[in-house]
C-alpha cells in the first residue's frame, strides 16, 4: 500500500462517514427517502460504514458531549430511580450547600487548571450573595435562556438559585403577559387590566397554583423563540412505466412540512412547503412575505414567488386551557377565511411543545362588494386524518421585538 | 452603642447591636440627634446579616418552614420579625404627659415617630429591597415596606384602640374654632392628615386611598357640620334680618373653604359644600324669597346680587326667585303702560283741539317699553350676573307685556296694536318731514330691542313697509343710509325672507333713477315737460294698487315723455304689463298768473289736479261736465281734487252749489303771498282708512299663504298626520312671524281639502295627496 | 464659599472627600444625607463605609465621578432595564479581575447603587453566556456535585423551560 493510497483511503472512508452522518441528520427531520439515499452512498464507498462511525466517529462526539456536560454525561444512569426523586424536595435540600473547588486528587481537569491558578480557590464571584446571584441568573433568563439552564445545572448551589420561585415567577412574567388569550378578545380598550378576563399582572392569578413553577408546568402557553414544525410523510404508489417489466410499483416517499411561527402581537406567520427546516426557518420573519430560493448557497428573493415559498399571515390567539385558533384571511385560495384549531400539549418532557390538529375548515368569504356567490357563508371541513402535530423547535435567531 | 459590628450570623445579637439606634431614630432618648457613625453601623448590621446569612449558607437550624415556597432566603424574614415586634411594642409603651390631652400626644408623638419611620426606611433599606420586594411580587399582601410597615403599626396600636376620643377631640377642636376661640390649628391638621398616611391599601400601597380618613373622620364631620349649622341659622334669623343673615352666610362659607383648604383632603371638599349650603342656603331659601320683593321695590342692587349669589350655589333655589322676578316686571310694566295710557286720555280732555285721536303717541309707547325693558335688564346684568335663568324671566316678561297692554290690546284678544305702533315710531325718525327735536331719542337700537320681542313680525313688516314706500316715492327719507342699515338690522334679527320685499323696493327705486335718464336722454326739447320722474313698482312687493276711481284722459301736451317711457320699458322688459297709479305721484308747474313784473307761482298738484289745470291754457273757462270730461276719472274723486282750486280761490265758480252745470273760470291774476302752493294737501280723502283695511286683508292673506306651504311641505315629507301632531309641528314654524292660532290653522287645513292637497283620512287624521 | 463636601471612610480608616453630587450616586449616602442634614449640607459630613475598604471604594467612586452627569432613568420596567446591554465605558471599567468585579458588585450593592450594580451583574451575565456547563465549570473553578441520577432528574424536570 502506498501511502498515497492510504491516504486515498481515508479520504474515502472520511467521506464515506460524511454521507452516513449526513443521513443520520436527514433520517432525524423525517426526510426518510433522502436519508435512504446517503445511506447507500455511504455503503458504496464502504461497507463498513456503520462500524467504522461507531469505532470513529462515536468516542469523539461522546468526549465533545462530556466536555460539554461534564462527569456525570456518559453515564448510564436506572430511569427508575431517577423517576423517583422529587426534583423540588432535591433543590429545596441545596439550601445550605456550597459551591466545591475541583478535588486535587479528581480527574485530570485540574492538572490543567493547576498551571493557571490556585486550584483550591474557587472564584470569588461565587460568593456574591444570594440575592445578586438570584439576579444575575434573572438577567440570563432575559438575554439567553439556555444559558440560565447551563448555569443552574452546575452545581447544587446554582440548581438551589437557577430553580428558585424567583426564576420560575420571571419566566412566568415573561411568557404569559405576552399570551392573545381568546377570553380577553371581546373586551374594551379602556379596561383596566383589573378588569380582564385573563389580567396581565401575574400576581391576579398566581393564587390559583401552588407555585410559580406550578403555574408554569401546568398553564399552557405558546412559545415565541422558536418555531412550530410539522412534518408529513407519505408514499405515493407511481404507475409503471409503460414498458416496465418489473413486477412492483415503485413507491415514493414525498415529505412536506408545516411551519408556524408565532409573535406576541397576535401575527402568525405559516409555510407549507416541501422544503426543509434549513431552507424555511432563517426566513420565517413578518417582514418576508416569501423565503428565497437558494442560488448557489446564497438566499435569492424573486418577485414570481412559488406557492411552496410563500409565507402567509393570520392571527391567533390562545384560551385559557390552551385551545389554540388560527385565522388566515388572505390564505392560498382567495375566496376562504382559512380556520385552524390546535391544543397545546406536552411532548414528554418538553411542557407544552406540541400542537395537536383539532379542527381545520375553511368559510367562503365575499371577496369583494359585488359578489353575491351563494356559497358565502359556508363551512367546508378539511381532514386532519393526514395531519401531524406541530413540534416547537428553539431558533437561536429569534428574539423577542 | 458599641463600634463594632456583630456576628454576621447571630440574629440575637445583631438586633441587640442596632436596638439602641433604633430607639434615637424613633425619639425614645428625647431628641438627641442621631450620628451618621450610628445610622451606618444599623445599616450595615442589617445589611451584613441579610447578606451573609445566605451566603454563608452553613447554619442549619432554620429549615425551611416553607419548603413549597423554595424561598431562597430566611434572613430578610427574620429581621423583618423582629422589627415587626419591636414596633408594636414601641408604640405601646408610648406615654401621655398629665398635663397634655390625648390629640396634643398623638400628635407630637405621631410627628417623631413619622419621621423616624423614613429613617428606619432607609435603614432597612437592604431589606426593602430584596426581601420585601421579593415577598410582594410573589403575591404576600402582608409584607410591607418598612415605613409602611411602621405606618401599620401605629394603626392597629395606637389609632383603632383610641380611635373615638382622637376623633371627639378633634371635632371639638374645629367646634371651638367655628367658635371664633383662638386654638392650635397644628394640632388639627397634622392629625388630620395621620388619618390620610393611615389608609393603607394593603393589595396596593401606590393606589390613593382614603379609607380611615373617610370613615373615622370625614363623615361624623359632616354630621357635626350639619349640626352646628343648622342650629345656628335658625337661632340667628330668630333675631336678624335676611340681609344680616345673608352676610352671616358669606362669612361661613368662606371661613368653611378656607378650613377645608388648610385641613381637608379634596375628597372632603365637595360634601362638605354640600352639607354648608343645605344648611344655610336651602333650608332658608323661603325666608329668602320673602325678602327679594321688597329688595326689588328698594332697588336694592347690591343686597339682590347678595342673594343670588348664596342662591345660586344650589341651582334648584333659584327658579322661584326667577318666576317672581317675571311677574314683577310684568305687574311694572303694567303699571307704567297704564299711567301713560290715563296720562294721554287727561291732555286730550285738556285740551281736546290740539292733536288727538284718542291714541298714545307711538314715541311714548315705545319709549315707555324700552325704559322698563333697560331698567330690567340693568338688574339682569349687575345682580344676576347675566345667568341664562333670568335672561329668560325677562325676556319672558318683556314678550309678554310688549304684545299684551292696555294700549296694544285695549280689548282682550284684539290684534296687538304694538307692531304698528313701533312701525310709525320708525317712520318717526326715519322720515325727514320730523323736526329733529322730535326725534331726538328715538333710534333704531331701541327699536330694534322691542322688535325682539313682538309676535307679529308680520304685521310689523306690513306697516313698516307701507311707510316706507310712502317715504321712498315722498322722497320723505331722512337718509338712505339709515334706511338700509334698520333693514339690515331687521335682516339679521329674523332672515332675508323677512326684508326681500323692502330690499326689493330699494331696487325698484334705483332702476327707476336709471330709466329716468335714459328717457332724458331721448326726448326732444320740445316738451312743456322739464322733468320726468317716473317710478316703476313692482306690484307685488310695493302696497300700492291700481284704482280704477283715478283713470285718468293724459293731455296731449304730456304725451310725448309717457309714450318715451313706455316704448323705452317695454324694450327692456318685454312683456311686463305697467299700470299707472294715478292716485300717487304730483307734479310741479309754472303759473303764470302772477302780477306782471312779479315771477310766476309754483304750485304743487296732485296728478288730477295738474289735468285740470293743463286744460285751461287753452281755454278759460269751462263747465263742470266739459271739465270732468277732459279729465276723466270718477266724478266724486274729480270733485274732490277740483275743491283745493276753488277754495284757495285759484278757480272761480259760477255758483254756490256745483252742479254739472257750474262754469269754472280761471283767474287772471292769482293772489298769493306766497310764491309756492301746494293743493295737495287739502284733497279729502277717506285714503288712510282704506290703506289700514287694506293693510290687515293683506296680512291675512299672507298668513294663509304661509300656513298653506307650511302645512304643505310638511305633509309631503311625513305623508300622514294626526291632527295634533300636524299643529304642534306647525306652530313654532310661524312663530319667527307671527303666533298662529290653533282655529286659523284650521282653517287653512280646510282650505287644503277643498284645494285637495289633503285628504282626512278620519276625524282625526290627514293624508297628502301628490 | 467652598460648598461642603462629603467625606466617605473606607473601612480602612481611608478619607476620601468628594462633591455632594457624586457622593449621592449612592442611595445610600443620599439617603443618610437627607435624613441626618433635612435643611442641606452646611459644613463637610463625614460618613463611614464600614463595609467597602479603599481600594475598592476609589474605583467606586472614579464610577461615580465618571457618571456625575448621567441621568438614570428611574422607570418601573424593571424587565425591560434587564435585556439593555452594558455601556460601553462601564464594560471597560469592569475590564477587571473576578476578584475586583467581586468587590465592586458587593460595594455597589452596599452603597445602593444600583446602575453599577446592574452594569456589574451583566458583566457576570455575559461570562456565563454561550459556555457549556462544563466550562462554567471551570470558570469558576467548581466541581459538579450532583450525582448522575440527580442531574439527570433535574434536567429531565427543568431543561424544557429555557424554550419559551
Amino acid at each position: 500500500m502506498s501511502l498515497v493510497a492510504t491516504d486515498t483511503s481515508l479520504d474515502v472512508d472520511h467521506k464515506a462517514i460524511q454521507l452516513f452522518e449526513k443521513a443520520i441528520e436527514k433520517e432525524s427531520q423525517g426526510l426518510m427517502s433522502e436519508a435512504i439515499q446517503f445511506y447507500r452512498q455511504a455503503f458504496k464507498l464502504n461497507e463498513q460504514v456503520d462500524s467504522l462511525y461507531r469505532s470513529i466517529h462515536l468516542p469523539k462526539a461522546i468526549n465533545q458531549y462530556k466536555s460539554e456536560r461534564g462527569k456525570n454525561a456518559m453515564h448510564n444512569v436506572d430511569d427508575s430511580k431517577v423517576a423517583e426523586i422529587n426534583v423540588d424536595k432535591l433543590i429545596q435540600s441545596f439550601e445550605h450547600i456550597d459551591a466545591n473547588p475541583p478535588n486535587p486528587e479528581d480527574e485530570l481537569s485540574i492538572k490543567i487548571s493547576n498551571l493557571e491558578l490556585n486550584a483550591k480557590l474557587i472564584s470569588p464571584l461565587v460568593h456574591l450573595p444570594n440575592d445578586i446571584w438570584i439576579y444575575i441568573l434573572e438577567i440570563l433568563v432575559h438575554i439567553s435562556p439556555e444559558s440560565w439552564f447551563r448555569m443552574s445545572i452546575t452545581c447544587k448551589k446554582f440548581a438551589y438559585l437557577g430553580f428558585n420561585n424567583s426564576i420560575w415567577r420571571e419566566i412566568c412574567n415573561l411568557v404569559y403577559p405576552r399570551q392573545i388569550y381568546e377570553e380577553n378578545k371581546y373586551r374594551k380598550l379602556n379596561d383596566s387590566d383589573d378588569d380582564l378576563p385573563i389580567p396581565k399582572n401575574q400576581l391576579k392569578i398566581i393564587p390559583q397554583y401552588k407555585s410559580w413553577k406550578l403555574m408554569l408546568n401546568q398553564r399552557p402557553f405558546i412559545k415565541f423563540l422558536g418555531c412550530y414544525i410539522s412534518v408529513i410523510n407519505y408514499y405515493s404508489e407511481g404507475g409503471k412505466s409503460e414498458f416496465s417489466s418489473s413486477w412492483s410499483n415503485p413507491v415514493r416517499t414525498i415529505t412536506y412540512y408545516r411551519y408556524m411561527r408565532f409573535y406576541p402581537d397576535g401575527t402568525v406567520l405559516k409555510v407549507l412547503s416541501v422544503l426543509p427546516p434549513d431552507q424555511i426557518v432563517p426566513y420565517l420573519h413578518k417582514s418576508n412575505k416569501s423565503v428565497p430560493n437558494i442560488i448557489e448557497d446564497k438566499p435569492v428573493f424573486t418577485h414570481d414567488v412559488k406557492e411552496s415559498h410563500k409565507i402567509y399571515k393570520g392571527k391567533w390567539s390562545v384560551s385559557a386551557d390552551g385551545e389554540v385558533s388560527i385565522i388566515i384571511e388572505n390564505g392560498s385560495v382567495p375566496y376562504y377565511t382559512f380556520h385552524y384549531n390546535f391544543q397545546i400539549k406536552s411532548l414528554g418532557g418538553i411542557k407544552h411543545g406540541k400542537l395537536s390538529w383539532i379542527k381545520y375548515y375553511a368559510i367562503r368569504k365575499q371577496i369583494n362588494e359585488q359578489d353575491d356567490d351563494d356559497r358565502i357563508g359556508e363551512i367546508s371541513e378539511f381532514s386532519i386524518r393526514n395531519e401531524k402535530p406541530f413540534k416547537f423547535s428553539r431558533v437561536r435567531s429569534y428574539i423577542l421585538e | 452603642m458599641s463600634a463594632t459590628l456583630p456576628a454576621f450570623t447571630d440574629l440575637n445579637a445583631t438586633w441587640t447591636f442596632i436596638q439602641p439606634g433604633l430607639e434615637f431614630i424613633l425619639g425614645a432618648q428625647n431628641d438627641q440627634g442621631v450620628t451618621s457613625t450610628m445610622y451606618m453601623n444599623c445599616y450595615t448590621a442589617v445589611y451584613n446579616y441579610c447578606v451573609n446569612k445566605s451566603r454563608r449558607g452553613s447554619t442549619p437550624q432554620s429549615i425551611a418552614q416553607n419548603s413549597d415556597n423554595n424561598s431562597y432566603s430566611l434572613a430578610g424574614a427574620e429581621i423583618y420579625q423582629k422589627l415587626n415586634v419591636y414596633l408594636s411594642q414601641y408604640i405601646q409603651h408610648l406615654k401621655k404627659l398629665s398635663t397634655e390631652s390625648f390629640l396634643e400626644f398623638y400628635v407630637r408623638k405621631w410627628t417623631r415617630f413619622t419621621i423616624g419611620a423614613v429613617y428606619m426606611n432607609n435603614i432597612f433599606d437592604y431589606m426593602n429591597r430584596y426581601w420585601v420586594q421579593k415577598e410582594r411580587s410573589d403575591g404576600r399582601k402582608d409584607v410591607f415596606d418598612v415605613n409602611t410597615l411602621s405606618l401599620i403599626k401605629w394603626r392597629d396600636e395606637m389609632f383603632n384602640p383610641n380611635c373615638e376620643v382622637l376623633i371627639e377631640q378633634i371635632l371639638n377642636l374645629i367646634e371651638k374654632q367655628r367658635n371664633n376661640l383662638i386654638v392650635d390649628t397644628n394640632l388639627i391638621s397634622s392629625s388630620i392628615k395621620s388619618l390620610v398616611y393611615l389608609s393603607i391599601d394593603p393589595q396596593d400601597l401606590k393606589k390613593p386611598n382614603l379609607i380611615i380618613y373617610v370613615n373615622s373622620f370625614e363623615k361624623p364631620f359632616l354630621k357635626a357640620t350639619m349640626d352646628y349649622y343648622s342650629r345656628e341659622s335658625s337661632e340667628f334669623l330668630l333675631n336678624h334680618n335676611v340681609v344680616d343673615y345673608m352676610k352671616k352666610c358669606e362669612t361661613r362659607l368662606a371661613e368653611e373653604i378656607s378650613r377645608s383648604n388648610n385641613y381637608l383632603e379634596e375628597h372632603t371638599k365637595k360634601p362638605l359644600l354640600d352639607v354648608l349650603n343645605g344648611a344655610l342656603i336651602e333650608k332658608h331659601a323661603n325666608e329668602m324669597y320673602d325678602q327679594f320683593l321688597q329688595l326689588l321695590e328698594q332697588n336694592q342692587i347690591g343686597h339682590i346680587q347678595r342673594m343670588y349669589k348664596l342662591l345660586s350655589r344650589v341651582p334648584k333655589t333659584l327658579d322661584p326667585l326667577a318666576d317672581t322676578l317675571e311677574n314683577y316686571i310684568k305687574k311694572e310694566a303694567k303699571i307704567a303702560l297704564d299711567a301713560i295710557k290715563k296720562q294721554t286720555m287727561t291732555n286730550i280732555e285738556d285740551d281736546n283741539k290740539k292733536k288727538g285721536n284718542g291714541t298714545v303717541e307711538p314715541k311714548v309707547y315705545v319709549n315707555t317699553l324700552i325704559s322698563i325693558y333697560n331698567q330690567f335688564n340693568d338688574i339682569v346684568i349687575k345682580a344676576f350676573n347675566k345667568d341664562t335663568k333670568f335672561i329668560r324671566s325677562l325676556d319672558n316678561a318683556c314678550r309678554y307685556f310688549v304684545n299684551n297692554n292696555s294700549i296694544a290690546t285695549p280689548k282682550p284678544r284684539s290684534p296687538s296694536k304694538t307692531p304698528e305702533l313701533l312701525a310709525k315710531y320708525a317712520d318717526g325718525f326715519l322720515k325727514s318731514s320730523v323736526k329733529e327735536t322730535d326725534s331726538i331719542d328715538m333710534n333704531a337700537d331701541n327699536l330694534m330691542v322691542v322688535f325682539k320681542f313682538i309676535n307679529d313680525k308680520d304685521t310689523f313688516e306690513e306697516h313698516y313697509r307701507r311707510s316706507l314706500a310712502k317715504r321712498l316715492i315722498n322722497g320723505t327719507c331722512k337718509s338712505d343710509e339709515l334706511e338700509e342699515s334698520v333693514i339690515h338690522r331687521l335682516q339679521e334679527e329674523n332672515s332675508i325672507e323677512y326684508t326681500s320685499k323692502m330690499t326689493k323696493m330699494f331696487s325698484d327705486m334705483k332702476a327707476s333713477e336709471d330709466l329716468k335718464l335714459k328717457i332724458k336722454q331721448q326726448s326732444s326739447n320740445s316738451t312743456i315737460v322739464k322733468d320726468f320722474n317716473p317710478l316703476v313698482l313692482a306690484q307685488s312687493m310695493w302696497p300700492f294698487r291700481h284704482v280704477a276711481d283715478y283713470d285718468l284722459k293724459v293731455a296731449e301736451e304730456l304725451q310725448e315723455p309717457i309714450e318715451k317711457l313706455k316704448q323705452v320699458y317695454i324694450e327692456q322688459h318685454s312683456g311686463r304689463q305697467l299700470q299707472w297709479l294715478w292716485n300717487h305721484g304730483r307734479a310741479e308747474l309754472k303759473a303764470n298768473l302772477s302780477r306782471k313784473g312779479k315771477p310766476p307761482f309754483s304750485f304743487t298738484v296732485s296728478n288730477i289736479q295738474l289735468m285740470i289745470l293743463i286744460a285751461f291754457n287753452k281755454q278759460k273757462s269751462y263747465s263742470s261736465k266739459e271739465l270732468h270730461e277732459i279729465v276723466g276719472t270718477k266724478k266724486e274723486t274729480f270733485e274732490a281734487h277740483l275743491l283745493p282750486f276753488t277754495k284757495f280761490k285759484l278757480i272761480e265758480t259760477s255758483t254756490n252749489e256745483i252742479n254739472d252745470d257750474t262754469i269754472f273760470t280761471i283767474v287772471d291774476e292769482y293772489k298769493s303771498k306766497k310764491l309756492k302752493v301746494s293743493f295737495i294737501s287739502a284733497i279729502k280723502s277717506n285714503e288712510s282708512k282704506i290703506e289700514e283695511d287694506e293693510a290687515t286683508k293683506e296680512i291675512d292673506e299672507a298668513r294663509k299663504t304661509y300656513l298653506q306651504a307650511c302645512i304643505v311641505r310638511i305633509m309631503k315629507s311625513r305623508k300622514q298626520m294626526k291632527n295634533s301632531e300636524l299643529i304642534n309641528e306647525v306652530m313654532p314654524l310661524t312663530l319667527s312671524r307671527f303666533k298662529a292660532k290653533v282655529i286659523d290653522i284650521k282653517r287653512v287645513i280646510d282650505l287644503l281639502i277643498e284645494k285637495e292637497y289633503l285628504k282626512r283620512l278620519d276625524d282625526n287624521t290627514f293624508e297628502y295627496i301628490s | 464659599m467652598m460648598s461642603p463636601k462629603v467625606i466617605i471612610v473606607s473601612s480602612d480608616s481611608e478619607k476620601f472627600p468628594v462633591e455632594q453630587k457624586i457622593a449621592e450616586k449612592s442611595i445610600l449616602i443620599k439617603n443618610m444625607i437627607n435624613d441626618l442634614n433635612p435643611d442641606g449640607l452646611t459644613e463637610d459630613f463625614e460618613i463611614p463605609t464600614p463595609n467597602v475598604r479603599a481600594n475598592v471604594l476609589s474605583k467606586v467612586l472614579e464610577w461615580c465621578e465618571h457618571h456625575k452627569n448621567t441621568v438614570f432613568q428611574d422607570d418601573e420596567d424593571e424587565d425591560a432595564k434587564k435585556s439593555v446591554p452594558v455601556e460601553e465605558w462601564d464594560r471597560n471599567f469592569l475590564k477587571v479581575d473576578q476578584e475586583m468585579l467581586y468587590e465592586i458588585i458587593l460595594a455597589a450593592n452596599y452603597l445602593n447603587i444600583k446602575p453599577l450594580l446592574d452594569s456589574g451583574c451583566k458583566m457576570v451575565a455575559e461570562m456565563i453566556k454561550s459556555k457549556s456547563p462544563e466550562e462554567l465549570r471551570k470558570t469558576f473553578n467548581i466541581v459538579n456535585d450532583f450525582s448522575p441520577e440527580e442531574e439527570a432528574a433535574i434536567r429531565k424536570e427543568n431543561e424544557w423551560a429555557e424554550d419559551r
